[in-house]
């Protein structure tokens, strides 16, 4: 159980005054207090105040007084659109002194700096976040400008470029020296924050609270943790870091009014149950702020209150909250009721996960209330990150060092003031001893000296540079550095192998900057050069990508690269087919494989080349045809003649001899014997002789035809499968369809329009030949669970085709399916020819009635056989190269009906492509 | 024999981060997009390349693109953090013709396969998985599909064949794949027109970042390869939608980004973000080998 008394010392009641907003000066001395008629000054410690009535009929939104000592004197005070900065005289008098007007509508939150006297930001419904210089009041320094409007926003207390905006339920990190974008985007809360404050001890830490009954906390450098969440009954109305130690005050929304109107502090490395409940407000809790200064750093700390019981309350946090050991808060909790001030104290910024997890979702007990206050600990990134403020003991800094995957601490002494760290980056190692002088980190870099490694001497002193320079960096804002520059070390040696020189920390702050900005990975850097990636959902989003592509080919993009090696990754590849294993092939992307400088010298003398390029976003596309069986040129070249099996499979043979392909000629000079009825036919004497010829005719042949088949469709080549099966076992249908596919006008067919018309068989092959297909036919149909097999070979194979855009052979391949879909037999229509006399229709081109050929070409004037075409429009056709010769030149008809024939045709025709798609 | 890749591009053109690239059906014509707020279209053959069009729109990053079938008109779909899903159709220029708001960014797209007709996932931070499907005008439905946030969808690919099942309409049915923040896969079919959850895989300790789905020839098994934050990509395989049995396929050095599968012969594309990017492929004996590598040492060399 908590602790609960009042320790409000001073509570000064100020009647009759509905005061809304409440803030406190820097001397902590000074409240300003504001409502919708009256404005005032309290002093605290004279208990006196001063009340000016207020004619603006607007509320005032925000206001907040300068927390510098140089400017302690200035109010912001936000009403409607306007800023006032109002300068305080002789402790009693207020005068407006500037007007800074640019917000188009209301404001709704406003913050000075924390560090810097002049600089004060203003958030809008406008959607504007303004940043002020208030020297110059005619415009903002900076306009950030944002989706939804910031009910929030809150300067960082350690870093001065980092701000923090509330927008409903999410918050965005700006840098404003980069502030285009935000740096991150954390998806906090399902629904509007209340309030948002940064860790006074961490620049990266964040809290923030809802009205979805939830504190969040974050790490904006680790976003994608899972953040620390704690769970409250009811919406939070205010959470504010402590200024010492490690925890937080927070105020609910009470259930009912004049209930439950306490301030709850809690300690961060045992989120589990708060530390102490601030009790004494009869009514809602409107505001609480820290005083800002106390000159005497050994007091308490304080904190002012105001309610909406009229009362100012000054609270003391006594000093063994300020850091009360987890020793305590666990037995208290365990106990539930005693409180044991005398526990040994313990490290708080190392609990230990057990401990953690035990406590996990225990209930307590609250002002007779049940609130459960239950905290998820999915991980233990938390202990972590707690410590991370400034630890001045070497022992904490040692045991909460969270060192990546490349480094391996070999030795940590922390009594006579080593570490032995040995970083891995490349194949290269580097052992390192650091030892730390006593006064360190309080502007005292540790000593570090190379002791082992695999690198030369001109990088060992780079090496050493970026160790001294980012532990300057570090211990000059009295921070440890330990694992800062091991991380340092690690993300510039992880840049060394393309240019060392770059990766260095350049004096430039800008320069390193935005080269930072573009490595992904910075994203595990701590420090104050956070990552740029743009907009950041709290999912980092991938810069970054490989995919195939619907044709087979391999799309990567990158952006912008990291290493210059990376920018086209080279990809060896093995064949994936382990029926035909070719050596490994090595992918270089077109763009390099037209540079002439090759190998070693290519790195750096490509470097000035590419310097203007270096840094945009690149996408690159791989051919890795090589991985698959399918190939686009056999795909064109096959052939697909039923009519003749045999020659089929023995040009396919031919063909794939072309293109060096030794197994498939095998196969299919396989598949040739196997149907080699022609042979037979031709020399039906020596057959008998020649074992070979007799295959067709043993019982094994369908089986080794089969078992090609689902060979090379195990091997995910369902081009040769899909093709065999074509080949084997012609679909019955077809004979039909080709035996009616005389030369005559009736199915007007025109090559030029259309891909689903096209026939690539030839024309010529006469009836014999289907009979001697029907020899060669070895699979037979019986078998329906193969068939649905072949099928899905062939589909598999039209698929491919479609993609690469060989559509005449998709469609070849398309006859050949047993079980046509409805869809494509449903869409295939018909034009009957009706004879011009008697309007019956017309077989044949001839119609038997009239004794007379229908159709008669307009150009030569006589009967049309063989290729036709015909206007759909205006029904005057002929010859197809008579028509060809006519309509290169002429766009009209040929008969004087005045139809543009091409147009008229093309226009029905794509209609009527168009419904059959849609369809 | 030396293999060269159809083009390296450098687009000049985008001013922030490229998230997304696809190309188009026929591999024609080639989609990026950027945190720059747009959508830009260039013809490629042959390493050139040729901007055709700048689409502007967004209000925000774009985070993904997806190209439809060509059945549907060669639709562009995309999703930005401005929270919009929209579907951009080309006449002349590229028009916005739907657009559907989630409550928050929202992180993926998918089209459903095209025999299924125009229907389109997306995936947004607000937890919700959204349905937008064209039937003569556009409706939309959406569900809560993983609480703190989704980050991808992946459709189950459309099987019209079926072998010795007395299911028959298993692989025509509308199932879809989603991945979030819960560390979870979930699988969901419609039932009674509702978003049902049948299946879910529960194999990774930190966000799920990508979910791709393809199936093989020959059986029913639908494959579901997933990956994480957690370093690790996980393949899962069920003949079903509902049991999955999962196999942890690697664990690499760094989140992983995405995961892609091959249109044939299920060879799947990893790419994580130290800029490490591998193709895997199972062997007979059910084993996930790597079939590439970068070659690391020699980068430049030819």
């Amino acid at each position: 159980m908590a602790t609960r008394w009042s320790s409000d010392y001073n509570a000064i009641e100020i009647r009759d005054f509905d005061a809304h907003r409440m803030a406190i000066d820097y001397t902590g001395s000074i409240v300003l207090l504001a409502g919708r008629k009256k404005y005032g000054i309290v002093e605290i410690y004279k208990s006196s105040n001063v009340l000016f009535p207020r004619t603006c009929k607007y509320e005032i939104k925000a206001l907040e007084w300068n927390p510098t000592y140089h400017n302690q004197h200035i109010c912001a005070l936000a009403q409607s659109t306007q800023l006032q900065l109002l300068s305080l005289k002789n402790n009693v008098n207020l005068a407006s002194s500037t007007r800074l007007n640019t917000h188009t509508r209301a404001i709704l939150d406003v913050n000075w700096h924390a560090s810097e006297p002049n600089i004060l930001a203003s958030s809008s419904m406008d959607s504007f976040v303004n940043i002020w210089d208030i020297r110059d009041n005619t415009r903002p320094a900076l306009s950030l400008s944002a989706i939804i409007p910031a009910l929030r926003v809150r300067w960082n207390h350690l870093t001065k470029h980092l701000i923090a905006t509330a927008h409903g339920g999410e918050v965005k990190i700006w840098d404003q020296r980069k502030a285009a974008n935000p740096l991150h985007y954390i998806t906090a809360h399902l629904s509007n924050i209340h309030c948002l404050d940064w860790s006074y001890t961490n620049e990266n830490q964040l809290v923030t609270c809802s009205q979805d009954c939830t504190v969040k906390f974050f790490e904006i450098n680790n976003l994608k943790k899972t953040e620390n969440v704690l769970n409250t009954v009811t919406p939070v109305w205010s959470a504010k870091y402590t200024p010492f130690g490690d925890g937080i005050l927070i105020v609910l929304v009470p259930p009912e009014k004049r209930v439950d109107n306490n301030l709850i502090l809690w300690n961060l490395s045992s989120i589990n149950s708060p530390v102490h409940t601030f009790v004494g407000h009869s009514d809602t809790i409107l505001e609480f702020q820290w005083m800002k200064n106390n000159e005497d750093k050994t007091s308490e700390y304080e904190f002012i209150t105001w309610s909406k019981d009229q009362t100012l309350r000054l609270w003391h946090v006594v000093s063994f909250l300020q850091d009360i050991p987890l020793d305590y808060i666990e037995k208290s909790c365990d106990d539930n009721l005693d409180i044991d001030q005398n526990a040994p104290t313990s490290d708080t910024s190392n609990v230990s996960n057990d401990v953690l997890n035990d406590m996990d979702n225990l209930n307590f007990e609250s002002e007779g209330q049940d609130e459960s206050f239950c905290m998820s600990t999915s991980d233990d990134s938390y202990n972590t990150e707690v410590g991370e403020e400034p630890i001045v003991n070497l022992h904490k800094e040692f045991l909460s060092l969270n060192v990546g995957s490349e480094i391996f601490i070999e030795q940590k002494d922390p009594d006579r003031r080593i570490l032995i760290a040995l970083v891995k980056v490349n194949n290269n190692s580097v052992t390192i001893h650091m030892t730390f002088p006593l006064d360190y980190p309080v502007n005292v870099e540790p000593q570090f000296q190379i002791t082992k490694s695999t690198y030369d001497a001109s990088m060992k002193n780079k090496i050493h540079k970026v160790l001294y320079d980012s532990a300057i960096k570090q211990v000059s804002k009295n921070l440890t550095c330990v694992q800062f520059c091991l991380r340092e070390l690690v993300v510039s040696l992880r840049k060394s192998r393309i240019s060392f020189s770059e990766s260095q920390f350049s004096e430039d702050d800008k320069k390193t900057y935005s080269m930072y900005s573009q490595s992904p990975s910075h994203y595990e850097r701590t420090g104050t050069f956070i990552s740029s990636q743009d907009t950041c959902n709290i999912l980092q989003h991938k810069t970054m990508g490989l995919k195939f592509c619907n044709n087979g080919a391999l799309l990567w993009f990158n952006s912008p690269p990291k290493r210059k090696s990376d920018i086209f990754p080279s990809i060896s590849l093995q064949k994936i087919d382990s029926a035909n294993h070719t050596p490994l092939q090595k992918l270089q992307p077109y763009w390099f494989s037209n540079k002439n400088s090759p190998t070693d010298g290519s790195g750096r003398s490509s470097k000035s080349y590419r310097k203007d390029k270096l840094d945009k976003p690149i996408v690159s596309i791989y051919d890795v045809s090589s991985l698959f069986s399918i190939n686009k040129d056999l795909a064109s070249k096959y052939e697909l003649d039923v009519s003749n099996v045999f020659s089929t499979c023995l040009k396919n043979a031919w063909i794939t001899n072309g293109f060096k392909r030794k197994d498939l000629v095998q196969t299919w000079t396989l598949a040739a014997y196997a149907c080699n009825t022609k042979f037979n036919v031709k020399k039906k004497v020596t057959s008998s002789i020649d074992q070979i010829n007799n295959w067709r005719n043993h019982p094994f042949t369908i089986d080794m035809i089969d078992s090609l088949i689902s060979h090379y469709a195990g091997h995910s080549d369902y081009q040769t499968a899909a093709l065999l099966c074509c080949v084997f076992n012609p679909n019955p249908a077809l004979k039909n369809i080709e035996q009616d596919r005389t030369p005559t006008p009736v199915y007007t067919r025109s090559n030029s329009l259309s891909e689903g018309f096209t026939f690539s068989r030839g024309q010529e092959e006469s009836t014999e030949c289907y009979e001697i297909s029907d020899q060669g036919l070895l699979l037979e149909d019986s078998d329906a669970q193969k068939n649905v097999h072949y099928d899905v070979y062939k589909k598999i194979y039209m698929d491919v085709l479609d993609n690469l855009g060989l559509l005449d052979q998709q469609t070849s391949v398309k006859k050949f399916l047993k079980r046509q879909t409805q869809k494509s037999s449903a869409f295939f229509f018909k034009f009957i020819v009706e004879c011009l006399k008697c309007n019956d229709s017309v077989k044949e081109g001839y119609c038997l009635h009239c004794q007379q050929f229908s159709l008669k070409c307009t150009l030569c004037n006589s009967t049309v056989r063989g290729a036709a075409h015909v206007c759909l429009k205006c029904g005057h056709g002929g010859h197809a190269n008579h028509l060809i010769q006519w309509f290169s030149k002429e766009s009209l008809c040929a008969v004087n009906c005045g139809c543009y024939c091409l147009f008229e045709t093309m226009s029905i025709l794509h209609i009527k492509k168009y419904d059959s798609k849609e369809d | 024999m030396k293999m060269v890749p159809m083009t390296g591009l450098i687009l000049n053109e985008h001013e922030g981060e490229v998230h997304d690239a696809e190309l188009d059906y026929y591999g024609q014509r080639l989609a990026t997009c950027s945190s720059d707020k747009t959508i830009k279209i260039y013809s490629i053959n042959n390493g050139n390349k040729t901007l055709l069009a700048n689409i502007k729109g967004h209000h925000g990053p774009v985070w993904q693109i997806c190209w439809s079938h060509p059945v549907s008109g060669h639709l562009l779909a995309s999703c930005s953090y401005d929270k919009r899903v929209v579907v951009w159709k080309e006449s002349n220029d590229w028009f916005n013709i739907f657009e559907f708001t989630h409550e928050s960014s929202v992180n993926a797209v998918a089209w459903a396969p095209h025999q299924h007709g125009t229907i389109l996932a997306s995936a947004s931070s607000d937890g919700s998985v959204g349905v937008h499907v064209f039937n003569k005008e556009w409706s939309s439905k959406s569900f809560s599909a993983h609480h703190n946030g989704c980050n991808t969808v992946a459709w189950a690919p459309y099987k019209e064949l079926l072998f010795g099942s007395d299911q028959t309409d298993f692989g025509k049915k509308l199932v879809l794949a989603s991945g979030g923040c819960d560390n979870l896969v979930k699988i969901w079919t419609v039932e009674n027109d509702q978003w049902v959850q049948v299946g879910e895989i529960n194999c990774h300790t930190d966000w799920v970042r990508d979910v791709a789905w393809t199936c093989t020839i020959g059986d029913n098994r639908q494959l579901i390869a997933s990956c994480s934050e957690d370093k690790t990509v996980v393949v899962s395989h069920s003949d079903d939608y509902s049991k999955w049995s999962s196999v942890r396929m690697h664990l690499f050095d760094s989140r992983v980004w995405t995961v892609s599968w091959s249109k044939i012969g299920n060879v799947l594309a990893v790419s994580a973000e130290t800029n490490k990017v591998s193709l895997w492929k199972e062997n007979t004996i059910g084993h996930w080998i790597s079939c590439s590598d970068i070659d690391d040492t020699k980068g430049v060399e030819d």
